[in-house]
């Protein structure tokens, strides 16, 4: 439902795009950035499409997002409770809410968006700070493209 | 009046003994008199201009020649230097040049380029017979580095380019060897500067009796008589023209320069120099020229050697930043030079700091991460103008907790938060 919290049980994955990607395959703290014009970071809830394994949720994942997925881009995956208890201390407003994007032109929609809200605005180091604190929580670094799409 | 007599001199890359046409000619003016001479090799020119410095050591000089002094705000850190006197320390070192003009000046260029970017560029230009995987014919890949220094005329050639009709690059390689060894010839040397590298825009000081300043002919009209030999009439014409300006008192505003931002004053005063008569900045465009596949596999080989160490992690920042361009070129947005330029200022004043991970944010900007195993971190947004942002994590083992703060600061306030948080980059290194 819109707007809800998401359970600290579940999980739910971030685009990376290739620019925040190390070399080593791991995903950056800037990846945890607002834009300037954003309340909300965009991600999406695994456990939305019950019943199917995470290798199908990730696809439907992927086929819902309304950007382009790169081939060096990554899916950074948290977990909804172990992020908000890490980052609690500095930042007590962290929520993981349910925000579906309804169909939009040539855009299908996309049910299990979720968003990261509560985080600093993007240009300040405080950002910065709860960014690299979120990318410390990242449990599972995902392709953001299969072998089958490319 | 500043100076008591001026030697221009129109350098040459020839690589055999030249006289005439497009070859070395240089006019000494002073008020006794006026000498010029077209020696038929460097190293006879060279000699030559050192003898007339010595020889009239009671008179101040003003000593111009027509190739850059300084190369674009990057090059430096690129190479593990840190400014101007050492990159011209490292050319005198590289460039061999003999009586007959036999030199090798595209070895030197191959060579720099593989250190610079691990393939072709940015020094680009010359033979057939020269071309290999890390020296082309034509322009491919300037490795992120800007084409034209900020003194540059919209005429002027790029000091990259090494080869064809108008290139200046081959004279500055095989200009700057001999410029250094006047600049710090043993007689001479206490005696002697470079404007602006060594003066800041300003008026030499009078303690210095010999000023070295670059100089571009073009920059003033020349009338040739008939049949007369343009390289010739430009270095007399000028003398005859410093020396006027000198007489009417309006030289000092050409040591002046135009008026520059702090972050444009810092790369000219450093790096890149300031050709004398110009007054106004070159405004650089976003780099234009394609980018060749970066080397996404290539992979720094650690060795106990110290200074190989930094170079090749220097060569694997560049390889990085070849690749987030490329990836930025794709996703739409382009790196802010500034903040690249900032990076580069930040490994310079750090040589021994082990390699960072190092990313590009959506605002252009470059951020390098270092960590260790402990959780330690340090995560650095260079925001350019010599500033920066900051995230340091620090783990305090008594305490059994972590400190954690972020921060903007000077590229030196930042090195300061280092210390203060016991933060040794010579330990941390990338995940």
């Amino acid at each position: 439902m819109t707007g809800t919290d998401l359970p600290d049980d579940d999980n739910v994955v971030r685009y990376a795009k290739p620019t925040t990607v190390r070399e080593d395959g791991s995903v950056d703290g800037s990846a945890f950035r607002l834009r300037p014009s954003d309340k909300g970071l965009s991600v999406n809830w695994l456990q939305y499409f019950q019943g199917l394994d995470k290798s199908q949720q990730l696809d439907m994942i992927r086929q819902s997002y309304r950007l382009t997925m790169r081939p060096n881009g990554r899916l950074a995956e948290l977990n909804i409770g172990s992020t908000r208890h890490h980052v609690h201390a500095r930042l007590k407003t962290l929520r993981f809410i349910h925000a579906p994007l309804a169909a939009e032109g040539e855009y299908q929609p996309d049910a299990s968006h979720a968003e990261i809200r509560g985080l600093p605005p993007g240009d300040t180091p405080e950002a910065a700070l709860i960014g690299d604190m979120i990318a410390e929580c990242i449990q599972t670094i995902h392709p953001a493209i299969t072998r089958q799409q490319t | 009046m500043i100076f008591d007599a001026y030697l221009m001199v129109d350098w040459s890359a020839e690589r055999r003994p030249k006289s005439g046409r497009n070859s070395i000619w240089f006019c000494f003016k002073h008020s006794g008199g006026e000498i010029v001479e077209n020696p038929r090799t460097r190293i006879v020119a060279y000699k030559r201009i050192q003898d007339l410095l010595l020889q009239y050591s009671k008179l101040r000089i003003l000593v111009g020649m027509d190739f850059p002094y300084g190369y674009p705000a990057g090059l430096a850190q690129r190479l593990g230097a840190r400014n101007w006197s050492k990159l011209w320390n490292e050319w005198h070192n590289r460039i061999s040049d003999d009586d007959n003009n036999s030199n090798n000046r595209f070895r030197v260029a191959t060579d720099l380029n593989g250190l610079i970017s691990g393939k072709a560029g940015p020094f680009w230009g010359c033979h057939r017979s020269a071309t290999s995987d890390f020296l082309t014919t034509s322009k491919t890949s300037l490795a992120g580095l800007p084409e034209y220094r900020l003194c540059e005329p919209k005429r002027a050639h790029s000091v990259w380019k090494l080869f064809y009709p108008g290139s200046v690059g081959s004279q500055a390689l095989m200009g700057i060897p001999y410029l250094y060894k006047l600049r710090f010839d043993e007689q001479l040397r206490n005696e002697s500067c470079v404007w602006p590298f060594e003066t800041g825009m300003n008026t030499p000081a009078d303690d210095k009796r010999i000023v070295h300043a670059e100089i571009y002919p073009s920059v003033i009209p020349i009338e040739t008589g008939p049949g007369e030999i343009r390289d010739k009439a430009q270095v007399r014409e000028l003398a005859r023209r410093f020396q006027k300006l000198d007489t009417e008192g309006r030289l000092e505003d050409y040591f002046t320069g135009p008026k520059l931002t702090n972050n444009q004053y810092n790369q000219v005063k450093t790096h890149e120099g300031w050709i004398l008569g110009v007054m106004e900045v070159r405004e650089r465009p976003v780099e234009d020229v394609q980018v060749q596949e970066p080397a996404s596999s290539y992979q720094v080989e650690y060795t106990e050697t110290p200074g190989k160490r930094s170079e090749l992690i220097l060569h694997a920042y560049h390889h990085r930043i070849e690749t987030l361009r490329s990836d930025a070129e794709i996703e739409g947005f382009a790196v802010n030079n500034a903040s690249e330029e900032n990076f580069w200022s930040f490994i310079g004043s750090i040589p021994s700091a082990r390699k960072a991970e190092l990313v590009l944010m959506d605002n252009g900007n470059f951020r390098a991460v270092w960590k260790d195993k402990n959780g330690d971190h340090l995560g650095v947004q260079f925001l350019g103008e010599q500033m920066t942002e900051f995230v340091i994590f620090k783990q305090r083992q008594l305490a059994g907790s972590v400190s954690r703060i972020a921060g903007i600061d000077t590229l030196e306030g930042l090195i300061a938060q280092l210390q203060a948080f016991d933060l040794n980059l010579e330990s941390l290194e990338s995940s």
